[in-house]
């Protein structure tokens, strides 16, 4: 489970269709919003990759001009950070096994 | 009320979402009272650029598991981006080093070894180059990454200790055309003003930055100044459309190279129309043609004559109309208050210092300086180019405190504060980095000591380089978190760091702030500070070396626990000592004020009760600094106490448009330019590692202007061959309206060979500020194929 806490910039005419489009996307939960157009969301997800997809959806409302990130939340990946399960996939240049550069 | 953990972290995340726009919620922080007993949380900044964003990173069970803005401070106000929101997945992750590794030579494999036996070598190698070769034959390369304590103590040691002043660092390929710029203007290094401006100003002027995504906090700031005021104006000069465009009203686009005209020509259009502050020039400024010639201001006039809107829009390249450029010159002059914003698109230019000094002419022609919002404000790119390098002493002509090496009574006043004996730090400035890098090219360089930056990606024209780099002539110790293609290619050493929050320093940022991050974790085993590094290996090399002077320079701390007590003991020394009296004087910033500070203290601040009220937010300005009252020549309201201007004045100088080193020709028809992008960091060794900022770039592409591929046959996703008269590329190719036609653009974090910029670009450099030309040099582009399925890389 991962939690992220956000400031969603729009300009303040269009405060009512943001709030709207965004309370439809799956896994956004408005807080509230202001006058001056700032909408606080809370996206929950089941990974930092699912997260990320949910932002970009936010992203792309029309309204929306910014999706500012103000807090994250993710203890269960730190774990596998730590494990080397949450590396990216990547081509590595001396095609060198883990663990060469670690203490034997 | 009963909450599951997860309703509780959502109410957590939605708090501090509302505390940064001042909005009330139903339910408050006392409510969630797991807090307390659950997650810690650490006050520190972020790790990565010069923005200093500050951050809360929450611990549980000695684990990260969670990071959040600091609402209070003024850098941020809690707003993070997205890379800052991440940084700190490279903590726990399984690719750290933690164990010392070596190889005798550099074909061969890394063994790992014992920290004992690490710095034996290291102090065995350095020691033997000293003896055999002479004491400039070692030399230590550093970063602006580095903490201020880290890259102090790294200088004490090599100009103290070993007698040399080949001390230099990554700052000299970002920020020393900045530095040319401030010292030869205003007479001081770093900005008159601070961030506080944004909140102030009337008009932005941003040039050759792309702010939107290498400072997108600060951008943040602007862009809503700009929404909250629509009649504010922003208007962005550079070759290629951004993100940053997005929020202008007025986009100037221009071939590479040609804003020298533009700046002068806007000049010519202020002095023209006589809207600059007359006042403000008689009371302040003189004219200068050269340092030693001082000229009158009816001389400069007749040098912008030829300056006009029809030949700077003719110069440029013909998108930009004279009249657009009469319009931005009005504005800028007549704003109740004009900010300006650049970053490499100035400084890492053949012209670096002259292109800032022309952006500092129109503030101080205009006095858009000194007041509230306006502000001529370098961007810095690295979290601590100016607290550590530009301040600490990380450059090979300057010692801690803006004191030049070649200043006798300087150097002497560093002497007596480390008590080593008069005339121990050498008189002559060590070489600057491109110079070190040409003679290490030439083995005249027998040990270095890369820390925490990787030259073999980062240098212009890295080829050239790398071959010396690769050499066995020069025994090479790379300090790292992770390897690199520095430690790859050309380490014989890799001696294992602790991060960022498992150790405890001061960054500076962009506008004279000072910040302290505290330990919050420990370091993964068999990982140390630097600070322990240095000092453990300054006890073997005194011993080698059987030299008193060396142990001197560690004398004071010996002995003292490594996490806090050895990094405060050092920032004791270098600001109550170092900066005492300078115009960096930081000496109310101590450990105890800064870890009361959610955003630290912005310099001079000579005294403690002056830090806590947060220091100096406009320099020079009397009853703001306290300087401009301490050293005040007159009653005048600024006061110009800057050291590298004995008259105390500003200086407007006659800098005319020069082309840069290269140009497009027949053989190579289009410029390149380079930059970043918003989710990397650098050379990728830390974004790199974290998947979701991997992700969503995995691999460097070349912008091309759509006029232009659809005249070479490039389609969106082929791949192009980029060759130089240095070195080619392949990478794929996005057809995009940014660079303006004739010119093309590529970020530069990538590693894969085929895709790493640097062995294109050129490695001239700004004569005054040493800086290399990065951002512009000329190139052939060549459809290779259609698009390929491509892996990212990290080494
Ligand atoms: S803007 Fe810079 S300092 Fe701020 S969070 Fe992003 S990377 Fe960190």
């Amino acid at each position: 489970m991962v939690i992220g806490g956000f400031v969603v910039q729009c300009l303040p005419e269009d405060r009512v269709t943001a709030v709207e489009d965004l309370s439809a996307l799956e896994g956004v939960e408005l807080y509230g919003a202001d006058e001056q157009g700032n909408i606080v969301a809370v996206v929950e997800a089941d990974s930092s990759d699912d997260l990320g997809e949910v932002v970009k959806k936010m992203e792309k409302v029309d309204a929306v001009l910014n999706v500012g990130m103000t807090y994250m939340n993710m203890e269960d990946e730190a774990e596998k950070i730590a494990s080397g399960q949450s590396t990216p996939d990547v081509f590595r240049g001396r095609n060198r096994k883990r663990g060469s550069f670690e203490a034997s | 009320m009963v909450q599951s953990r997860r309703e509780f972290l959502k109410r957590t995340a939605a708090l501090s979402a509302a505390s940064y726009v001042g909005m009330n919620l139903p339910f408050s922080g006392e409510d969630l009272a797991m807090a307390a007993t659950e997650t810690v949380w650490h006050r520190g900044s972020c790790r990565l650029c010069g923005v200093g964003c500050r951050v809360e990173l929450g611990v549980k069970n000695g684990t990260p598991v969670a990071l959040r803005g600091v609402s209070q401070s003024r850098t941020n106000f809690g707003y993070l981006c997205m890379k800052g929101m991440h940084f700190w997945k490279v903590m726990n992750h399984a690719e750290r080093l933690t164990t010392p590794l070596y190889r005798a030579k550099k074909r061969d494999k890394f063994q790992p070894i014992s920290w004992d036996k690490a710095l034996d070598i290291a102090a065995e190698k350095f020691a033997s180059a000293v003896k055999e070769h002479g004491n400039d034959s070692v030399a230590y390369y550093g970063s602006g990454q580095a903490l201020t304590e880290e890259t102090y103590f790294f200088q004490k040691l090599f100009r103290g200790g070993l007698q040399t002043n080949n001390v230099e660092g990554n700052p000299r390929l970002c920020m020393a055309s900045a530095v040319g710029g401030y010292l030869t203007s205003f007479g001081a290094d770093e900005p008159i003003g601070g961030y506080a401006d944004i909140e102030k100003a009337h008009c932005f002027f941003i040039i050759g930055s792309n702010m939107a995504e290498a400072h997108p906090v600060i951008f943040r700031r602007v862009m809503r100044r700009k929404l909250d005021n629509p009649n504010v104006t922003v208007i962005n000069a550079d070759p290629r459309i951004s993100l940053t465009s997005r929020i202008a009203d007025i986009h100037l686009q221009f071939h590479p190279g040609t804003d020298l005209a533009l700046l002068n020509s806007m000049a010519h259009v202020i002095v023209k129309e006589k809207l600059y502050d007359k006042q403000f020039l008689a009371d302040y400024t003189v004219c200068k043609n050269g340092k030693k010639e001082t000229v009158d201001f009816a001389e400069y006039e007749k040098f912008l004559a030829e300056y006009t809107p029809e030949m700077a829009a003719k110069t440029m390249g013909g998108k930009v109309t004279p009249d657009q450029i009469r319009e931005v010159a009005r504005k800028f002059a007549t704003s109740k208050g004009t900010l300006s914003f650049w970053t490499m698109g100035l400084n890492q230019r053949k012209q670096g210092v002259w292109a800032n000094n022309l952006v500092h002419n129109l503030h101080i022609l205009t006095g858009q300086l000194l007041k509230e919002g306006a502000d001529s404000l370098s961007l810095t790119g690295q979290p601590n180019a100016c607290g550590g390098v530009r301040e600490g002493g990380g450059l090979c002509h300057i010692l801690p405190g803006h004191r030049l090496v070649e200043k006798e009574p300087l150097r002497n006043q560093v002497e007596e504060a480390w008590g080593v004996p008069k005339g121990r730090i050498p008189p002559k400035p060590g070489y600057h980095t491109m110079a070190m890098f040409t003679a290490l090219n030439e083995k005249k360089i027998k040990a270095m000591w890369i820390n925490c930056t990787s030259p073999v990606q980062s240098l212009p024209n890295c080829n050239l380089y790398n071959k010396g780099m690769a050499q066995d002539d020069t025994f090479i110790v790379c300090t790292d978190i992770f390897p690199t293609l520095t430690t790859e290619l050309a380490a014989n050493l890799i001696l294992p760091t602790a991060f960022h929050f498992e150790k405890t320093g001061v960054y500076g940022c962009t506008e004279r702030r000072s910040q302290i991050t505290r330990k919050a974790i420990d370091p993964p085993k068999g990982a140390k500070p630097e600070v322990w590094i240095i000092r453990e290996w300054g006890k073997m090399l005194a011993a080698k070396l059987k030299d008193p002077v060396i142990a001197q320079c560690i004398k004071p701390f010996e002995g003292l626990e490594e996490g806090y007590a050895l990094p405060k003991a050092i920032w004791d020394e270098y600001s109550q000592k170092l900066t005492k009296g300078r115009d960096n004087d930081l000496r109310g910033a101590t450990y105890e004020v800064l870890e009361q500070m959610y955003d630290g203290v912005q310099w001079p601040a000579p005294t403690k009760e002056f830090a806590l009220t947060g220091g100096t937010v406009k320099k020079f300005v009397r009853g703001m600094d306290p300087m401009a009252d301490s050293h005040g020549k007159n009653d005048k309201p600024y006061q110009f106490y800057g050291p590298a201007h004995p008259d105390n004045k500003l200086w407007v100088w006659l800098r005319p448009q020069a082309d840069p080193e290269e140009i497009p020709d027949a053989e190579y028809p289009f410029y390149l330019s380079t930059g970043r992008i918003i989710d990397h960091w650098h050379t990728m060794s830390m974004t790199g590692r974290v998947k979701e900022l991997l992700r969503a770039n995995p691999y460097s592409y070349i912008e091309v202007n759509p006029t232009d591929a659809k005249r070479m046959g490039i389609k969106p996703g082929d791949m192009v061959e980029i060759t130089s008269r240095r070195g080619t590329n392949v990478m794929p190719a996005k057809v995009y309206e940014g660079p303006i036609e004739g010119m093309v653009f590529a970020y530069w974090h990538d590693q894969h060979p085929d895709r790493m910029i640097n062995k294109v670009t050129k490695d001239a450099y700004d004569p005054g500020s040493k800086e290399p030309e990065f951002k512009i040099c000329a190139c052939k582009i060549k459809r290779v194929s259609g698009p390929k399925a491509l892996k990212p890389y990290i080494v």
